[in-house]
């Protein structure tokens, strides 16, 4: 019972993000509209731990399984990659590398300059 | 037999048993390689083109599937919510960090991409491949990339992350645990926050929050600003 009643706060909780999403004036995820949504309502405490714990650990937990399916269509779209898998492959490591970096790097200084503020 | 593949239970239970199988060997050889996702994916390939099946009847039951990433995205909500004192406590170096990381991961593949030559296809499929599956599968489809080539880019990120951050944090003497894991889980996503995990309980819950806020940044910047 419990897990049918979490199930049906997240169908709902999807088809009002769906409804207030299509009701912006740019495009803008459905998903990530109830994503924002759920953690507002939590914040709030109108929706506690309890009401959504399990079935949220459920999807979490096999979130990639979902995944599968929307993966297996590359083979029908195989020969975009053709002759680009190298340069594709580098651009990925390389921006990752960098992004890294990048963060790190963001977060010192802002950590720092946060101290340097605290002393002052 | 068409009977038994043109049911949409086929590729329900097709997908359920080949991601089983992924994740009885990704907990069997604790590699980042044996990814679950991955061996499901390259498991049913190999299954269809055996036995030749269509692959339009597996997707009869795999769009069910396929229907549940929007609950499943929301529920990422709830693992933020979970580690709501920590991002209270770091939120500015957090947001901070994960939206400079965010603009320097769509800024570096433009740029790569364009140095390497790439198209406008692999190069709007690779712009949100730092951010969490779910999140990157939505902006895929709204700045015109390809949602399959997206996944492969988002799990070669992942990969790379969980390979070369120790590395990393090594070469740039990255002490802090904070900036471990927010570094982590800004450039890698979900699967370099299962390497921040082997780091500390610390590096885990930044590099979640993390995972979080580079989806949001991204998400503004592909949106509203290129």
């Amino acid at each position: 019972m419990k897990i049918f009643g979490q199930l049906t706060l997240l169908a709902t909780l999807g088809l009002v993000s769906s409804a207030l999403a299509s009701w912006l004036p740019f495009s803008f995820p459905g998903s990530i509209m109830s994503m924002f949504l759920l953690l507002g309502l939590m914040i709030f405490q109108i929706v506690k731990e309890e009401h959504i714990d399990q079935v949220a650990q459920f999807f979490l937990r096999y979130m990639g399984a979902f995944f599968v399916v929307p993966t297996i269509a590359i083979i029908e779209h195989k020969n975009l990659l053709q002759g680009f898998l190298i340069p594709f492959i580098l651009v990925c490591v390389i921006a990752t590398l960098l992004t890294f970096i990048a963060t790190a790097l963001a977060v010192k200084v802002t950590i720092k300059l946060l101290r340097k503020k605290e002393q002052q | 037999m068409e009977l038994v593949w043109s049911s949409p239970l086929f590729g329900i239970a097709i997908t359920f048993v080949t991601f089983e199988i992924g994740l009885f060997l990704n907990k069997k050889f604790r590699s980042p390689l044996v990814n679950p996702l991955l061996i499901a994916t390259v498991l049913c390939i190999t299954f269809l083109h055996i036995t030749g099946i269509p692959l339009a009847a597996y997707q009869v039951g795999g769009g069910f599937l396929e229907m549940l990433i929007f609950p499943a995205t929301t529920c990422l909500a709830f693992s933020v919510y979970t580690q709501l004192p920590l991002l209270k406590k770091y939120f500015i170096p957090i947001v901070v960090g994960s939206s400079v990381g965010a603009g320097v991961s769509v800024g570096s593949v433009v740029l790569l991409s364009q140095w390497f030559g790439l198209n406008d296809l692999l190069t709007n499929s690779l712009l949100p491949k730092s951010v969490t599956t779910a999140i990157a599968l939505e902006l895929s489809t709204i700045v015109q990339g390809d949602p399959p080539i997206t996944i492969m880019a988002v799990i070669i990120t992942g990969i790379t992350g969980i390979l070369l951050s120790p590395l990393l944090i090594k070469m740039f003497r990255i002490q802090d645990p904070v900036i471990q894991g927010l570094a982590i889980g800004t450039s890698s996503h979900v699967l370099g926050t299962s390497k921040a995990i082997e780091l500390g309980p610390i590096q885990a819950a930044m590099s979640s929050i993390a995972i979080f806020i580079t989806g949001v940044a991204t998400v503004i910047l592909l949106l509203f600003v290129i």
